[in-house]
């Protein structure tokens, strides 16, 4: 694993295992104390992680440290002074997702520069990227500069059980529920104590929005991003693309796609095989079943480029296993998409198309995030149209 | 057009080998994807969009589609007037059902497959059947899950069905001595799900110190082993334990799906899944599902020559099995035998929508 060179640690060989959840975890929460908002502490805590994992060769570990730059964090800074509110440090308790391994530390950074404790719950399927982190989170917190300031950050998993769910929903004043409709769904039945207060992140969509006459002039170089981007988390992040909406006139669509393919056909390199293959054909044989054509069909499975009727879409997504599966549509075709589905797209990477040229033909953009398409997956503390520097407010 | 499906059923189960098998199946599966293409208009654009031609010679060329697509949307090549009965079955997380909607026509066929794949094992005429379930499983003949649907099945190969447990699912054991009394010195069939057999009947009567001594009883049962497999039961633990409880009994164990009803596969007395003349079997890699060869462990595939009124003759399941070895098992069957591993972990959706399992 190349992001363990990062590590300078002796025992840095195997990453740990994640700590069970036990009530010595809330015992340590009760000794420990809030600070004060983006304290010198926090901040000179945060840019030490940050200048460790900016070098790292994992992307997404890189992409973190980027985040969590000196400069970034002055900006957040700055951004929270002018909001009106006083903070009043509290605990949160963050549910972080299975299907991206950097959101848990993100949810938490801003949450830890906010003065907060917070109780974070990792997944139970956390993989390699996942257990780097917390070491060296860890590492940073027990060391004698930030032991103290480390004392109310917990980071702990165990498998969903009523009782270890109800018993930390007694203990915060936020929970930030992550993995879409189904876990907000059955979270959110659990009961917060009076005064507290949830943040929801559902389930999203995210497409890339793709000037047909660019692609036909270089399509190697779209089929490039297209790989990097769509591909990236198997394409199961909420900011992972699923479909490919093309602007521009008709021939120009057309040739578009059919350089597209020629590119595919040709010797790319695409990933050795996909994680859930079955998962991959159900979604397929579900687009066909639905009058989906299919425009690129990689023999084995690992990129799918289909076209869909509009009043299928919205089920195709929901069937969506990530994966390398595509939907392809034209610019018009999407504002139904976009109609139907409200406020369920979070992303809109752009290539070759300038804002200008997208947000005057859709209604009601303002929950989603327009962004070139190589900065899909870059984070922000403006997510899913919340600013979360407030929403982590315990005060707010 | 339905040509040999009728001869079929003239010839033994077992007997076909290889290559009459292929050459008569891969007409049927031609006949098939065809009448399903004409009257199931989804499935016809699915193997618009996924289907290279096949070659007549080889039956993994032809296309395939996944058994969980019957969770997710009725496909159905019958009209609403012609339907007799649906069956549904529990998805692998229990929140979607599988609908399969049947006609006279693969009702009637499903059923005479199931008794002349069953009755190498059994008898030509039907048993005295003692039936591991209460009596009032069967409540609506209409519309029945795939636990009812075996068990319908399963019983057209008996007679004077005796059912084991009571409505609450405790061992009824005046209704087992009765049948004992009357049947012990003749072969009798006795019929269950896997777990049911286990936890209702064998560890019941462990437990109320009941034994008996059947001259030649013959135990057949399906089902998944997850349970058993929690309980650190083996397949030699269950098969002891039944004798320690049954005296002279053949345990025999059957693959099968709700999904292609009446084309099972039977365990023979080597412990080997067998494919009948009316099934077949594929094993397909888990990266790239590519065809693997024997003894390589990968996803099973399942072919039944049935169906139809709906588009459920080649379907990718959601199970691991490897092949063991084709016309050649020491039992005498010819065609493909195999044996399955279970369900395939993980197999949900890992979206982001499933942290709750995580």
């Amino acid at each position: 694993m190349a992001a363990l060179k990062t590590l300078k640690t002796r025992d840095a060989v195997i990453p740990m295992k994640v700590k069970s959840f036990d009530s010595s975890i809330i015992n340590q929460l009760h000794l420990s104390s809030y600070h004060k908002a983006f304290s010198t502490d926090v901040m000179r805590a945060l840019i030490a992680l940050s200048r460790k994992w900016v070098k790292s060769d994992n992307s997404e570990i890189a992409a973190l440290g980027f985040w969590l730059r000196k400069s970034n964090l002055q900006r957040m800074k700055e951004e929270f002074s002018g909001i009106e509110q006083v903070q009043r440090a509290g605990t949160v308790f963050h549910i972080a997702p299975s299907n991206v391994d950097t959101i848990f530390a993100y949810s938490w950074a801003l949450s830890f520069l906010l003065g907060n404790k917070n109780l974070v719950r990792i997944s139970q399927r956390a993989q390699a990227t996942t257990l780097i982190l917390l070491k060296d989170i860890e590492l940073l917190l027990k060391s004698q500069q930030f032991n103290e300031l480390g004392k109310g950050q917990l980071f702990f998993s165990y498998k969903h059980e009523e009782s270890i769910n109800l018993k930390l929903a007694e203990f915060c004043d936020i929970r930030a529920i992550w993995g879409g409709d189904d876990t907000v769904a059955k979270l959110s039945k659990i009961k917060l104590k009076s005064g507290a207060h949830d943040v929801h992140f559902h389930t999203k969509y995210s497409a890339c929005a793709v000037s047909a006459l660019k692609v036909k002039n270089a399509p190697e170089r779209f089929v490039s991003q297209l790989l990097k981007t769509g591909l990236a988390f198997e394409q199961q992040a909420c900011t992972s693309p699923k479909m490919i909406i093309w602007f521009g006139d008709e021939n120009d669509i057309a040739q578009a796609k059919q350089r597209v393919c020629t590119v595919l056909e040709s010797d790319i390199e695409l990933p050795l095989s996909v994680s859930n293959i079955i998962t991959k054909k159900l979604s397929l044989d579900f687009s066909f079943a639905n009058d989906s054509q299919a425009i690129y069909s990689d023999p084995f499975y690992r990129l799918n480029i289909v076209e869909s009727p509009i009043n299928s879409i919205t089920q195709l997504l929901k069937m969506h296993s990530g994966q390398g599966l595509f939907i392809s549509c034209n610019e018009k075709e999407f504002r139904t998409v976009m109609f139907s589905n409200y406020d369920k797209f979070q992303t809109l990477g752009l290539y070759g198309l300038g804002r200008d040229e997208v947000l005057p033909l859709y209604k009601n953009l303002d929950f989603c995030r327009l962004v070139p398409m190589e900065k899909m997956h870059e984070f922000s503390h403006h997510w899913d149209g919340m600013n979360l520097l407030e929403q982590f407010c315990v005060s707010h | 057009m339905m040509n040999n499906i009728d001869e079929l059923f003239e010839l033994e189960p077992y007997s076909l080998r290889l290559n009459d098998k292929n050459k008569w199946q891969a007409e049927q599966l031609r006949f098939l994807n065809e009448h399903h293409k004409q009257h199931c208009p989804p499935y016809g654009n699915i193997i618009a969009n996924i289907c290279r031609t096949p070659l007549a010679s080889s039956l993994e060329s032809y296309p395939y589609i996944s058994s969980q697509l019957f969770k997710a949307m009725t496909l159905s090549s019958i009209t609403a007037e012609d339907k007799i009965k649906t069956l549904t079955s529990s998805g692998t997380s229990g929140a979607s059902l599988s609908r399969i909607e049947l006609d006279g026509t693969t009702a009637r066929l499903q059923a005479k497959a199931l008794v002349k794949t069953l009755q190498p094992f059994t008898s030509i005429k039907r048993l005295p059947m003692l039936i591991i379930e209460p009596r009032n499983l069967i409540k609506n003949r209409l519309e029945f899950s795939a636990r009812g649907a075996g068990v319908q099945g399963v019983a057209l190969m008996g007679r004077d069905h005796h059912y084991a447990l009571n409505d609450d699912m405790s061992l009824n054991l005046d209704i087992v001595k009765q049948f004992y009394e009357k049947y012990k010195h003749q072969r009798v069939l006795i019929f269950g799900f896997t777990f049911m057999v286990w936890h209702y009947f064998t560890s019941a009567l462990g437990k109320m110190g009941g034994a008996f001594d059947f001259m030649d009883a013959v135990l057949l049962h399906s089902g998944g082993w997850k349970k058993l497999e929690q309980e650190k039961v083996t397949d030699s633990e269950f098969k002891r334990r039944l004798a320690s409880v049954l005296g002279n009994v053949k345990v025999h164990n059957f693959y099968g799906m709700v999904e292609q009803t009446g084309s099972i596969f039977v365990e023979c007395e080597y412990g080997h899944l067998h494919c009948s003349n009316f099934n077949n079997v594929v094993i397909r890699c888990q990266k790239t599902l590519g065809v693997l060869g024997k003894l390589e462990k990968g996803i099973i595939q399942v072919m039944s020559m049935l169906p139809l009124s709906y588009p459920g003759h080649n379907l990718l399941t959601e199970d691991l099995g490897k092949l063991l070895g084709e016309d050649d098992c020491p039992c005498g069957k010819n065609g493909r035998y195999f044996k399955v591993y279970g369900r395939i972990k993980n197999a949900q959706n890992k979206g982001c929508s499933n942290t709750y399992e995580g």
